[in-house]
């Protein structure tokens, strides 16, 4: 026999048939699912800049550097310019889908998408081209600022393929009509587009002025 | 029979007495205890403690025998109240009834947090007297030697004992000798990966790094005699066999094997 | 009430195979090849000039390949495809049919979403990876029983030392919040189900597949770092590192899943009544525990990337010799590494207030004050990292902040032994197995926090770093507190997940021969640590022999305990008792549904409208229905 106090008679306001999920209680889990991962990233990406710090700051050695390690302003200047429009646009399309989420606003989600793949493609093409050369036998070839460097676009690029992926399945919802009526979408992809957006001008800076 | 559940409802003794009656057992229980254990510690310490020959590892020693003499009454507090209400307040299978639905009173929140924090600012401030008296840099007359790890075995160097030509090493640089009652500081790095240099019997601990010298605190051997070097991070494959001996050695021993390699005695 | 717009067919074995485990894992090897394959031969092919990492790339190359199609294998990625191609939502038959409905055992072995059906698979995980860790464990006394590297070659023991410790490390982390705060968390909050019920399947098949990534390692010469993988020995070493670390970028990802997963269902899924002033003090320290996790596993995960990328692509982040530093390792790894440790203790702690007030049958002593000292514990234990590395080089000016915030967090600590033994104190106790492993849990507590003391005061650690004493209160700490606190919450709940009574009489031989087992071993690791034995000693130096070979002895007591709890758990499982729905008579919500526990839990969720704890108490106005009034009750 139980002796827990349980009253089984009204529903749950959050639950109307007693096994879906009402929309704002979806929309809270979204929104916090993806804060949580967010807090997740952003402690990796810490992680990431303080270790570059503190190595620049011990330089041990004194082989952190060399001057010729600094990778060439222009295109990682482009890169992250292409990603801010792209934040831009995205924010364009965001503000158009509050309320009535209207067709009309998808070409500013398309464009938004369009750049971040562009952004994803010359990340790798700057990658490509950082000029940083292995010589065939020595281990380990990069300094540490260099490796650094190579850490952080690497992880850069990561984050705009997930958000180029997380875009892609926007985009076949926006296609299937699936958007309607559910604007947490739009809100809670917008907090990881914009994440994407300052991490990525958070590195770059940071490659800059180290 | 059953106690009461509710406070205020007959049953017996009343269960204020009661409580006051099962309290007092347990601290008179605890203070008993408590002193037992201090004493048997007091007697036994002497057996269980590192060997050690300089004053830092004496207050090193002496801060392992202050802290569990106040670490006593605090475990035997924990053990005599979980102990005393295993035994005392145990049903037969399972309860008919519920316990006293006792709640911590401001006094108990106060008191609590009070004594315990003032255990801990006791720590504290004995932790900060004794890191205050290691962080004394090296007078003019410390011993410097330069100690290099690699994997798996230690070299040694002393810089200030230089002859022309190169610094005073014996035995391919390993073999460690020290005076007595001569300060002596340790410099220490890695050719390779992360080792940790350690002499137990004379409280040095530091990391050898590589790219890095660290620096251990000044200490004097006391007490003539042969001690260990042991490595104390894992290092690889040897890491158990990356160990050799120190030996403290009177003054003038120490300066003749100097001398004999051809460097400067200490004066 | 049938929602059921379409029957769904009951499936056939095909069916059930793929997608399955099973597909998953032919996928997932398959891939692992191809990658391995195409690494070797197209992108770094093995010449005389790049045979230093083209092994590593290959090896690397194997794991992704293994990751991916292992998870395309187990049908991961058809949520992920229909979330953004799906013409509509699911129905509520296909998510059942997720769920595992009508699948019988096969449930197990597929991508179920089911929460209850995650915690067993957990349950049944951890048991392995703890007895592969135990394994480990007894090699390691049997070789440190005698002076000279006797039974296993020094490089031998150097990778059981450090599979034992990242076993080991593995399952503590898992071994409350994986099984129980899968399968009993969602019930207690009064849900049906995780927020993320495809998401909790991904972290549990995460945690499946870095098994045998992990084991690879011992095809591949081990590794010599021990658990913590310090670099740079780690980018110098042979090709097992590279299973260390993927181990732990899987494990790391399949935690931060898990974690987002229970903060997230325990937010916005309590059911009307559950407020946060009502919950659990379990759900607390579960969901205080992954908050930690979350927060503090990313360090981990990048220290890994730049042993990979050391390793993969010759960069420098540990080689002094190009400006590297391993106190960057260092410092990464243990801003981990503390935060991790309570990871492991909170929900320990949790459980241990839990069943003290059950089997007391009394409120808990202070529960306001149990919350804030867990809060206290979680929020310093970000701050005190540096006590791992007081002998390091690194940190001399913060010795002194890193040695105050660490003492400090035995005030929180204090608080949270107040609570527990004053909700002991003057209850009506009845002694069951899980109370045992409870008393057994304070009792070591004590000994692992006093000790703690002593390494957090520099000057003691000055001559303890490093030593037998910090072995033996890690494990004072993590194996005799929050090892026993798993068995307590494995008896406790056995009977609600299994629907059978583990035989009391095994339990209680049980935990006498490991706590005594337990202590003995490791008071004389401690006396050893004292007299100044290193750690990591394949070959125990001979003024050391008495008292390893003393905890050797005791160890053999640990082992039987261990076998004594397999024999009883199988002869539980083929002709146990079966149990009561409410076995002990506790009031948390996972008590007041039927075992075995229907799929979706409850049939009408609950409205609570008081705590779990209110034993003692006068009945509420409202009586509840079907409850009796039992408050006033005599004996």
């Amino acid at each position: 026999m139980s002796d827990i106090t349980i009253t089984s008679t009204e529903p749950t306001p959050h639950d109307e048939s007693g096994h879906e999920l009402s929309p704002r209680i979806k929309a809270a889990r979204a929104r916090s699912g993806v804060l949580l991962f967010m807090l997740s990233d952003f402690m990796m990406l810490a992680s990431m800049l303080a270790a570059g710090g503190w190595l620049s700051a011990l330089n041990v050695l004194g082989m952190f550097k060399v001057d010729t390690d600094q990778p060439a302003f222009g295109p990682g200047l482009l890169a992250i310019l292409v990603l801010v429009f792209s934040g831009l646009c995205y924010f364009v399309w965001q503000q158009g889908m509050r309320g009535s989420g209207k067709e009309g606003q998808t070409p500013f989600f398309l464009l938004a998408l369009l750049l971040i793949i562009g952004a994803l493609a010359m990340q790798i093409w700057v990658w490509l081209n950082l000029g940083y050369i292995t010589p065939p036998d020595a281990f380990p070839a990069y300094d540490a600022f260099q490796s650094v460097v190579l850490l952080l676009t690497g992880f850069e690029s990561v984050h705009l393929l997930v958000t180029s992926l997380v875009g892609i399945l926007v985009l076949g919802r926006i296609m299937n009509g699936r958007l309607a009526g559910r604007d947490y979408i739009p809100q809670v992809v917008g907090y990881w587009w914009y994440y994407t957006v300052i991490a990525g001008v958070v590195m770059w800076l940071f490659i800059v002025l180290v | 029979m059953s106690e009461a559940t509710i406070p205020g409802s007959a049953g017996g003794a009343s269960p204020a007495r009661r409580e006051s009656h099962h309290l007092r057992r347990a601290v008179i229980l605890w203070v008993v205890l408590s002193i037992v254990g201090i004493a048997v510690w007091l007697l036994v310490d002497q057996f269980v403690l590192p060997t050690t020959v300089t004053d830092t590892g004496e207050f090193a020693n002496t801060t392992l025998v202050v802290f569990t003499t106040l670490a006593i009454p605090v475990a035997m507090f924990v053990w005599v109240f979980l102990i005393y209400s295993l035994s005392v307040f145990k049903t037969r299978g399972r309860p008919t009834g519920d316990g006293v639905p006792l709640q911590p009173g401001t006094g108990v929140q106060v008191g609590w947090l009070g004594i315990t924090s003032l255990l801990c600012l006791f720590l504290l401030i004995w932790g900060m007297v004794g890191l205050y008296q290691e962080t004394n840099a090296a007078s003019s007359d410390t011993l410097i030697v330069n100690v290099t790890a690699q994997q798996w075995l230690w070299t040694f160097e002393y810089p200030g004992l230089e002859k022309p030509g190169g610094p005073v090493v014996a035995n391919q640089g390993q073999q460690l000798n020290l005076p007595v009652n001569v300060p002596v500081q340790f410099v220490v790095t890695s050719k390779d990966v992360l080792h940790g240099f350690s002499i137990q019997a004379l409280a040095v601990r530091v990391d050898a790094n590589p790219g890095e010298t660290t620096t251990t605190q000044v200490v004097t051997p006391k007490q003539i005699g042969q001690y260990k070097v042991v490595c104390v991070e894992l290092c690889g494959l040897y890491h158990t066999y990356m160990w050799t001996s120190v030996n403290v050695m009177s003054k003038a021993d120490f300066n003749a094997w100097v001398t004999s390699l051809g460097g400067n005695p200490i004066p | 009430m049938s929602t059921i717009a379409t029957p769904v067919k009951r499936q056939n074995l095909l069916q059930l195979l793929f997608p399955s485990v099973v597909s998953g894992i032919i996928l997932g090897v398959i891939g692992a090849a191809v990658c391995a394959f195409i690494v070797a031969h197209v992108v770094t092919p093995p010449t005389p000039d790049t045979l230093d990492y083209a092994q590593d790339a290959t090896i690397v190359a194997a794991y992704l390949g293994w990751t991916i199609f292992f998870f395309i294998g187990i049908g991961a990625f058809n949520g992920v495809w229909k979330w953004g191609f799906g013409r509509r939502d699911e129905t509520h038959a296909e998510e059942l049919q997720l769920a595992g409905k009508d699948q019988g055992l096969w449930r197990y072995f597929r991508y179920t979403t089911d929460h209850k059906v995650v915690g067993m698979q957990y349950l049944a995980t951890v048991l392995l990876t703890f007895f592969l860790g135990s394994m480990g464990a007894f090699m390691i006394r049997l070789q440190q029983s005698q002076p000279g590297a006797l039974f296993f070659t020094t490089s031998t023991y150097n990778t059981i030392v450090g599979m034992h410790g990242i076993l080991m490390i593995i399952s503590t982390i898992v071994m409350v919040s994986g099984p129980f705060g899968n399968f009993i968390l969602p019930i207690m909050i009064g849900a049906r189900d995780m927020a993320f019920p495809r998401l909790n399947a991904l972290s549990y098949w995460l945690f499946f597949s870095l098994i045998p990534v992990f084991l690879s390692a011992l095809f591949l010469g081990g590794f010599p770092t021990g658990w913590t993988g310090y670099a740079p020995l780690a980018d110098q070493t042979g090709p097992g590192m590279d299973a260390y670390a993927f181990t732990i970028m899987l494990f790391a990802l399949s935690t931060a899943i898990a974690a987002l997963n229970i903060v997230t269902t325990v937010i916005t899924l309590r059911t009307k009544g559950m407020t946060w002033g009502r919950l659990p003090i379990f759900v607390w320290g579960v969901v205080l525990s992954v908050l930690l996790g979350l927060t503090a596993f990313p360090a981990f995960f990048v220290s890994e990337i730049m042993v990979m990328m050391d390793r993969v692509f010759q960069t420098s982040f540990f080689i002094s010799s190009l400006g590297g530093s391993n106190w960057v390792y260092e410092h990464l790894f243990w801003f981990m590494g503390h935060p991790e440790v309570y990871v492991i203790a909170l929900p320990s702690l949790a459980v241990a207030a839990e069943l003290a007030s059950v089997f007391a049958r009394k409120p808990m002593y202070g529960y306001r004050l149990m919350v804030s000292g867990l809060i206290g514990i979680s929020v310093l234990s970000f701050i005190v990292w540096g006590h791992h590395l007081f002998t390091s080089g690194s940190t001399t000016a913060l010795d002194g902040p890193f040695m105050l915030d660490t003492e400090l967090i035995s005030i929180p600590t204090g608080v949270v032994f107040l609570v527990i033994v004053g909700t002991l104190w003057r209850g009506r106790i009845w002694v069951t197995v899980p109370l045992l492993f409870i008393v057994g849990l304070l009792v070591n507590f004590v000994i692992g926090g006093i000790t703690g003391i002593y390494l957090a005061d520099v000057p003691t650690d000055e001559i303890l770093h490093g030593g037998m004493f910090v072995t033996a209160h890690f494990h004072f700490t993590l194996v005799g507190s929050m090892v026993f606190g798993f068995m307590a919450a494995f008896y406790y709940w056995f009977p609600k997940m299994l629907g059978k009574k583990l035989d009391p009489f095994l339990g209680k031989l049980h935990f006498w021969l490991f706590e005594i087992g337990f202590v003995g071993t490791f008071m004389a690791l401690f006396y050893a640590g004292l007299k100044g034995e290193a750690r990591w000693q394949a070959s125990v130096p001979v003024e050391f022999a008495t008292p390893n070979l003393i905890a050797s002895l005791f160890a053999i007591l640990i082992a039987a305990s261990v076998f004594v709890f397999i024999y009883n758990v199988v002869i539980t499982l083929v002709r146990g008792e079966r149990a009561q729905a409410n076995e002990w008579g506790a009031k948390t919500l996972e008590w007041a549904v039927p075992t075995p526990v229907p799929l979706e839990n409850f049939e009408e969720l609950p409205v609570v409208t008081s705590g779990a704890y209110d034993y003692g108490e006068p009945e509420p106005e409202e009586a509840a229905v079907g409850a009796p009034a039992q408050a006033q009750a005599e004996g």
